[in-house]
């Protein structure tokens, strides 16, 4: 989940000033985005996506609809998937409408987004090998990798050791290439290979909190004041 | 202007004979005939403005007494430039007046207004601003009413903006702050209206379809309007004057409602950067209604966003900020607006509570009981009739979307014609199911987004409750419990996890910045085939004990000192 209001590293100057100023409602800067967008796709790391500038595009066919490309609006919500369970794909589906949301490659693309939310890793994997939706994420360098972090980054908040089994299946890794990959997330495997422990963090540590109260000082100035009246 | 001057310099090069060749055609006409043509013409225009002139004195005639006084007074302490007079006349007179008179029929019309008081300035502008304003609470308005009221704004607007001086123009903060309220409302409207061609008729949608040409950029205009009126609030000389700086402001806040309704929640936190939600002497205090739009789309976008405790802290502020100064607004002619927002807001806060349960204030919390008791305990129970209530409190509570489009009036009309024909023929109601399509359309996707992402996360609320129940369980026993395969629970729980990684706003200047947090009062994880489970315990709450029994204590001082 990337912070919004801050502008990514590889944002230019030409697309910084074209999406905070009113030109950001100029449908001659459609292409514009569109080629920024297919410099997203085309490099691989997991900070290249820019929300902002791809929330401006959507912004563009809201208000031009013959201008809609469907290519570039599945390439947004592929995108989108890979930096769930954050909040960046429902924020582009609201700019967007019902027609679009039944064209048959959005269709699919919200199928993909509904088995990573259901946590249906396994069968995510399997739909994602048929040919017809591979092609869809196809423009995507390292989407697979992306999407295999984050799901690694969900396990790693709820275990704090899992079977190896599971993990494979939700990874879609053999054994060997799960071995590897834990080694990269610092993960510890079992001798036997059974048995995953994950490092612990915040997240999967079931430890109570207790919230008390905090009370600035500033809030009893009053209190204080009043009873120095008297 | 530019170009007759270029020409004129060259004029050197015109062939004489042809242009004085095309002036021959005047010699045609005899004298006689002109003249008379002309003195018809004269006679004829002197006949209209008598008649109109008697229509104006007639419609003068028509206003009432102690209306025409109170129009004069009007006038006279607008330009002597009495603001405070104007605030009471604006707030309360013109309100009382309104109900009292007008409450069914619009207030004089504005041409007899500019007769009476002689005046065809600002005044006018601001008067018409009144009179539209008033149609639209009172009446239903008619399409012209519409397209005037829209472009007296739009004049409204130049004035203010378009001058190369700072106008010397004192309102009132309420009465600047229904202007930008009232324009976009009427925005709003419009385009429900322009959406909801099912009921109209053939003449109407012609009507329409001509106003639309000049209308086709009304929401690029509202967006530099208000960039207009942003920058000039930071451009100095325009931005020490009182006028500029409240509008700028307020417009701002417009810039979050029209986002809002057109369903870009980011665009709508970005807008506000520069206002501080935290500061309690902020401009936007001043106008009760302001403040309470304002948290209303900021909790309203958050929860759309997904920050479900962002969106509950917020109404939770402006909630208990309500009810603690209700018995200051019950005289404001804002009361009704802002109950309503505020019972929407508490239907919100019950959605935002089941959604990612976290405590507000005793007094809000009890308040919430009190209005969606009920509902509350449906969302808590989970499954399709938990889906019902939250789509319910939705459509309640949501404000009304609009399309930044227009629809395709040709198309509407040739289903139209269509209709007739058919009609012709005895089957009337086949094409009209083609025509509603548009109605419910953008409040329906909206929503459908929305209550897909609550339906995600469905399972949680019973999962929560049997989790409470235990520290430490086997994940195959918990199951059995629950009746389900273990492996549909360990998907369960992580599904849970995952719907509680919210963005949690922890200071910063924009609204839109966070850190992603667990929020969530129950922390749980899975080793192996155990689930560990710790609930988060809310400790004692000192401060209110401390402050009762301090009041109590001096009381109690006093009255032992006064008896001795």
């Amino acid at each position: 989940m990337g912070n919004i209001s801050k502008r990514p590293e590889k944002r230019s100057d030409q697309i910084h000033e074209l999406i905070t100023s009113v030109n950001r409602y100029n449908p001659e800067n459609i292409s514009v985005l569109e080629d920024y967008l297919k410099e997203q796709c085309n490099s691989y790391s997991s900070d290249s996506s820019d929300l902002a500038a791809n929330l401006a595009l959507l912004k563009l066919y809201q208000f031009n609809p013959d201008l809609i490309n469907i290519d570039a609006v599945v390439s947004v919500l592929a995108k989108a998937l890979t930096s769930l369970p954050g909040n960046d794909f429902i924020l582009c589906l609201y700019l967007l409408n019902e027609q679009i949301i039944n064209d048959e490659s959005v269709v699919k693309i919200l199928e993909l987004k509904d088995l990573l939310e259901n946590a249906r890793f396994e069968l995510f994997w399997e739909v994602l090998s048929n040919d017809a939706t591979r092609d869809l994420v196809s423009g995507i360098r390292g989407f697979e990798d992306t999407i295999r972090s984050m799901i690694a980054s969900v396990i790693a908040s709820t275990h704090q050791s899992a079977q190896a089994q599971f993990l494979e299946l939700a990874l879609n890794l053999d054994e060997s290439e799960l071995i590897e990959f834990a080694e990269q997330q610092g993960w510890t495997v079992s001798p036997d290979n059974k048995l995953v422990s994950l490092p612990l963090r915040d997240e999967n540590l079931a430890k109570p909190v207790i919230i008390s109260e905090q009370i600035p000082f500033a809030q009893l100035t009053k209190v204080i004041g009043a009873s120095f009246e008297n | 202007m530019y170009q007759d001057n270029f020409e004129d310099e060259f004029v050197g090069d015109i062939d004489v004979d042809v242009v004085v060749e095309s002036y021959t055609g005047a010699d045609e006409f005899e004298d006689g005939e002109i003249t008379k043509e002309m003195e018809d013409m004269q006679i004829q225009m002197a006949l209209m403005q008598q008649k109109h002139q008697e229509q104006i004195r007639a419609g003068i005639e028509s206003i009432p007494d102690h209306i025409r006084d109170f129009l004069l007074y009007f006038h006279r302490t607008f330009t002597q430039g009495n603001s405070s007079k104007v605030a009471m006349i604006y707030e309360y007179q013109f309100n009382k007046l309104s109900e009292k008179t007008y409450s069914k029929t619009p207030w004089p019309d504005p041409r007899y207004v500019s007769a009476l008081v002689n005046d065809t300035g600002i005044f006018l502008t601001l008067y018409r601003e009144m009179y539209y304003r008033h149609i639209y609470s009172k009446m239903q308005p008619t399409i012209e009413d519409r397209i005037l009221s829209f472009e007296n704004y739009c004049e409204l607007f130049n004035y203010i903006l378009n001058s190369d001086t700072p106008v010397t123009l004192e309102l009132p903060n309420k009465w600047l702050w229904d202007i930008i309220d009232e324009f976009i409302y009427q925005f709003q409207t419009f385009c429900l209206y322009r959406n909801n061609v099912s009921k109209k008729t053939e003449r109407e949608i012609e009507t329409l379809k001509s106003s639309t040409v000049s209308k086709s950029n009304i929401t690029k205009q509202l967006y530099v309007g208000v960039h207009g009126g942003d920058l000039i609030e930071a451009a100095g000389e325009y931005g020490s004057c009182q006028l500029y700086k409240m509008l700028g402001y307020f417009s701002l806040i417009g810039l979050l409602r029209v986002h809002c309704l057109l369903g870009d929640y980011t665009l709508a936190l970005q807008s506000l950067e520069n206002i501080d939600l935290g500061n309690h002497r902020a401009l936007y205090t001043r106008v009760p209604a302001c403040h309470v739009t304002l948290y209303y789309y900021v909790g309203f976008s958050y929860l759309m966003m997904r920050r479900y405790s962002d969106a509950t802290r917020v109404f939770g502020t402006i909630l208990n900020f309500v009810s603690r100064t209700r018995q200051y607004q019950v005289k404001s002619f804002h009361f009704d607006v802002i109950n309503k927002k505020a019972d929407q807001m508490y239907a919100l806060l019950a959605m935002c509570m089941a959604l990612s349960p976290s405590r507000v204030d005793e007094q809000t919390h009890s308040m919430l009981r009190e209005k969606y008791g009920e509902q509350q305990n449906r969302l808590q129970r989970g499954g399709e009739e938990a889906l019902a209530t939250f789509q319910e409190l939705f459509m309640h509570a949501c404000p009304k979307f609009i399309s930044p489009n227009i629809p395709n009036y040709d198309a509407i009309l040739a289903e139209l014609a269509k209709e007739y024909d058919s009609q012709a023929y005895g089957d009337a109601n086949q094409a009209a199911p083609a025509l509603s399509y548009n109605k419910m359309e953008l409040q329906n996707y909206q929503m459908k987004i929305f209550l897909h992402e609550v339906s995600l996360q469905i399972v949680v609320p019973n999962l929560r409750s049997l989790l409470k129940m235990y520290t430490s369980m086997k994940l195959d026993k918990l199951a059995s419990f629950m009746d389900i395969l273990p492996s549909e629970l360990h998907n369960q729980l992580l599904v849970f996890k995952m719907r509680s990684l919210q963005l949690k706003f922890n200071g910063g200047s924009s609204l839109l910045d966070g850190e992603s947090t667990v929020s969530t009062d129950l922390g749980f994880a899975i080793d192996d085939d155990v689930v560990h489970i710790a609930e988060n315990k809310i400790g004692r709450r000192y401060a209110d004990w401390f402050i009762r029994n301090n009041s109590k204590l001096m009381e109690l001082i006093s009255t032992m000192e006064a008896k001795v």
